[in-house]
């Protein structure tokens, strides 16, 4: 099936149509370096993990930050709310933590 | 490559030579339109309410010395609020030929539009006159925006906005964009990209102000329909709009209000957004055609914009370029539509490849090639 990796730096690509689990992730004009496969159904426009994410690793999408996971992603998971949070609400859930 | 520009008394360069017919409230609009009609590659805009505001008037004033107008007849009825005669003269005092008609001094709707006919075939007479001069692609000033977006526009079309907005840059040229509402939210990325503190706040400030529009408005950053439609944070929604921008710092802040045009090459950010003496907090009306009215009134030569569901929309001012990354709006529309970044998610094109093309359109337009709005003569203005 096929993704797009907006920026070679991410850790996260982009499915151009609804995928099942288990479908092989094609990379449109990039390879991937092993065979990976989806772990979550992934619908149309939404994220996968391209690699192991672990809890409070920064996801990447055009080549920047975009968010934090909040838990450990295996490469081929769904990358969506459940599993992370945007920057700034990371950052207020640190400086809680530390206060 | 060298562009032969339209040298104006001012100093600027124009890469376009159009003679723009402006009405100074509603009623006047009807004459200018079918004067602009009846003048091939004249154009109508203006500002149709009938109350005095600063903010208009200086719009207009913007847009009648851009540097792309050849000359500007003034179309007043000559009882509205609207200082018909202090337009054309402040517009007139940059060296810009400008006449002006008031229709009921004319006598009527019939005399006024044969007059105005003449006096724009005039004006086009004098535009032709200007010195045709050498232009460097580094000097032209170009405006990044979107409309219509669907989710190819955050991952074709903008990234590929992105790379031409770094090579221009690169070769010492100016990108204006703008779209503050759509910023709300990733402040870090932004201040990040900052050239200097002193923009770093100004940066903050203009998206603090957006933010309180928005929420006066009832506007809210992330929805539930962009949350379903594969959108996770805030942060990466307005990445999808703000990679437009490229990956240079932000030199500076453009004022709405003022349109201030940039004083130095590179990146910059147009804040559309103004707050008044007050306290009131405002902004121009929230369209498309609005939207390049203002990176116009910037000063952008050109301003190419980035749709995925099919915008139309142009300009008599700014060439309008579109880039659509949807394949399908592509084909659809192929008669308002300039490039397909659509290729990039087909696997057919890579980022950079269509990235150049957009260079490669940039300059052909510059250099006189029409653009498929102006080929179909969507000169839309809104204020």
């Amino acid at each position: 099936m096929r993704f797009i990796r907006v920026h070679e730096t991410d850790n996260v690509a982009v499915a151009l149509q609804e995928t099942p689990p288990n479908s092989p992730i094609t990379l449109v004009g990039g390879a991937l370096p092993d065979d990976l496969h989806t772990r979550d159904a992934i619908p149309a426009n939404h994220k996968v993990a391209l690699a192991a994410i672990a809890a409070d690793v920064p996801i990447r999408k055009h080549g920047v930050v975009v968010g934090y996971a909040t838990q450990d992603i295996a490469p081929g998971e769904h990358v969506h709310t459940h599993n992370t949070i945007g920057i700034q609400d990371y950052q207020i859930q640190q400086g809680g933590r530390t206060s | 490559m060298t562009i032969m520009g339209y040298q104006r008394e001012d100093g600027r360069i124009g890469i376009r030579n159009r003679v723009m017919v402006l009405f100074t409230v509603i009623c006047a609009e009807q004459v200018a339109n079918r004067i602009a009609w009846s003048v091939p590659d004249a154009f109508a805009v203006g500002w149709r309410d009938c109350q005095e505001k600063d903010y208009a008037t200086r719009k207009m004033v913007r847009i009648g010395t851009h540097p792309n107008i050849g000359g500007v007849l003034v179309v007043s009825l000559g009882c509205e609020c609207s200082d018909a005669a202090d337009i054309g003269a402040q517009i007139a005092a940059t060296g810009k030929p400008v006449d002006l008609l008031v229709i009921q001094e004319a006598g009527g709707t019939k005399k006024a539009i044969r007059k105005g006919i003449e006096q724009v075939r005039a004006l086009q007479e004098t535009a032709e006159q200007a010195p045709r001069v050498a232009m460097s692609p580094a000097d032209l000033i170009v405006g990044v925006e979107c409309g219509g977006s669907d989710a190819t526009s955050g991952l074709a079309a903008n990234p590929a906005v992105g790379v031409f907005s770094d090579r221009h840059i690169a070769r010492g040229g100016t990108v204006i964009f703008e779209e503050t509402n759509e910023l709300w939210g990733c402040e870090p990325l932004l201040l990040e990209r900052a050239d200097t503190p002193a923009v770093a706040d100004a940066v903050r400030q203009a998206v603090e102000v957006s933010r309180q529009w928005s929420l006066s408005t009832g506007q809210v950053a992330l929805s539930t329909g962009n949350i379903e439609g594969g959108l996770t944070t805030i942060e990466e929604k307005s990445l999808g709009a703000f990679c437009k921008a490229g990956s240079t710092p932000i030199k500076g802040v453009l004022q709405g209000g003022e349109w201030n045009t940039p004083d130095d090459k590179g990146l910059y950010l147009l804040a559309p957004f103004y707050v008044e003496p007050n306290g009131f907090t405002g902004a121009g009306t929230i369209s498309d055609p609005n939207g390049v009215t203002e990176l116009a009134a910037a000063g952008a030569h050109i301003v190419i914009f980035t749709t995925g569901r099919g915008s139309v929309t142009g300009s008599g001012v700014a060439p309008v370029l579109k880039v659509t990354g949807n394949d399908d709006t592509y084909h659809r529309m192929q008669d308002n539509m300039d490039i397909n970044a659509g290729t990039i998610l087909t696997g057919e094109r890579t980022l950079e490849e269509v990235g150049e093309t957009i260079d490669e359109q940039v300059l052909a337009v510059a250099g006189g090639e029409l653009t498929k709005a102006e080929d179909l003569e969507h000169f839309e203005f809104h204020i």
